[in-house]
């Protein structure tokens, strides 16, 4: 083609169209088109932070639900807290034993995290709906904790088992 | 001045029209996404909070009373926590149906249906020690939210 510009300099342009409406129109398709893709990529990062707090919100659901609705891995694990695999707080649904509560006070933290299913830090607390709590496990801790509150029967009384899991 | 000397300079092609219309919609989808995203954490939280309620209430026996005490009941529960509603709904045999007896219910009607977590129970009584066909049963439903 560089023959043809010599020769004629309007025959090089011939079919070009360029002016300032375009330009213009074309800046803002790009500055819209950039702001799309951030905001993709920012809801993506807002995504996986979302879905990994929501597993850890069902593992904590899952734990608490473990623990208001089963005997626990074997059956009697209060008497011998060291075999336990499964730690169930209630004989009933939701009706806590209080045997299996001091032995899960008394059990060793690593483990009580492992028998509770979360492998993660958390700490437990059963306190009464009027009152001083009459079971604490575990260390608050400073930073993000998914929280799971029940509630349930020990001793007559009604009261909120809160699982704290820091993920 | 003619009409075609108006358009003179005017660029307009499909192409640049679909490109425009595609990042629209891709802005549109994107931001409806990141709506969504606030909206699916759902919860289950209350869900689980309504059925320890109603499994309390029927380990009590209270499933089985009238609303007056299953209102008692969930009211020291939830401690002004949440807001409810509870619906009792009794059931009689009659030649191999049930006929609906009754409806009783406390609390008000949610107004946003999508905010609000519900737990249904069901306790039935049989016809006798000898009689293992069910002669009534009751289904209590707990709705329940912030």
């Amino acid at each position: 083609m560089g023959w043809l510009c010599l020769a004629s300099r309007m025959r090089c342009l011939r079919g070009f169209s360029i002016s300032a409406d375009f330009m213009l129109a074309a800046f803002i398709f790009f500055i819209v088109f950039a702001y799309s893709v951030e905001a993709y990529h920012q809801n993506l990062r807002l995504y996986n932070a979302e879905e990994a707090r929501k597993n850890t919100e069902i593992s904590a659901l899952a734990a608490t639900d473990v623990l208001l609705k089963t005997h626990g891995i074997p059956g009697d694990w209060e008497l011998d807290a060291g075999n336990v695999e499964s730690v169930g707080l209630v004989g009933r649904p939701n009706v806590i034993e209080p045997a299996k509560l001091s032995a899960l006070q008394a059990m060793d933290y690593n483990h009580s995290r492992e028998a509770l299913g979360i492998g993660m830090d958390y700490y437990l607390s059963v306190v009464p709906l009027t009152g001083e709590a009459v079971m604490e496990k575990g260390q608050r801790m400073e930073g993000d904790a998914v929280v799971a509150s029940r509630l349930a029967i020990y001793n007559g009384s009604y009261v909120r088992v809160t699982l704290y899991v820091y993920g | 001045m003619s009409t075609d000397e108006n358009m003179r300079g005017q660029v307009f092609t499909i192409d640049a029209l679909l490109s425009v219309a595609i990042v629209l919609l891709f802005t549109a989808a994107t931001l409806n996404f990141s709506l969504s995203i606030r909206h699916t954490r759902g919860s289950i939280h209350d869900e689980k909070l309504a059925d320890d309620v109603l499994v309390m209430l029927d380990g009590q026996g209270f499933l089985q009373q009238n609303i007056t005490i299953i209102n008692r009941s969930i009211d020291s529960m939830l401690r002004n926590t949440r807001q409810y509603r509870a619906e009792m709904h009794h059931y009689e045999a009659n030649g191999g149906t049930f006929v609906l007896l009754e409806n009783e219910s406390v609390g008000p009607v949610p107004e946003n249906f999508s905010e609000v977590s519900v737990s249904e129970r069901s306790v039935a009584t049989y016809g006798g020690l000898n009689d293992s066909r069910i002669a009534n049963f009751t289904t209590v439903r707990l709705y329940i939210w912030r």
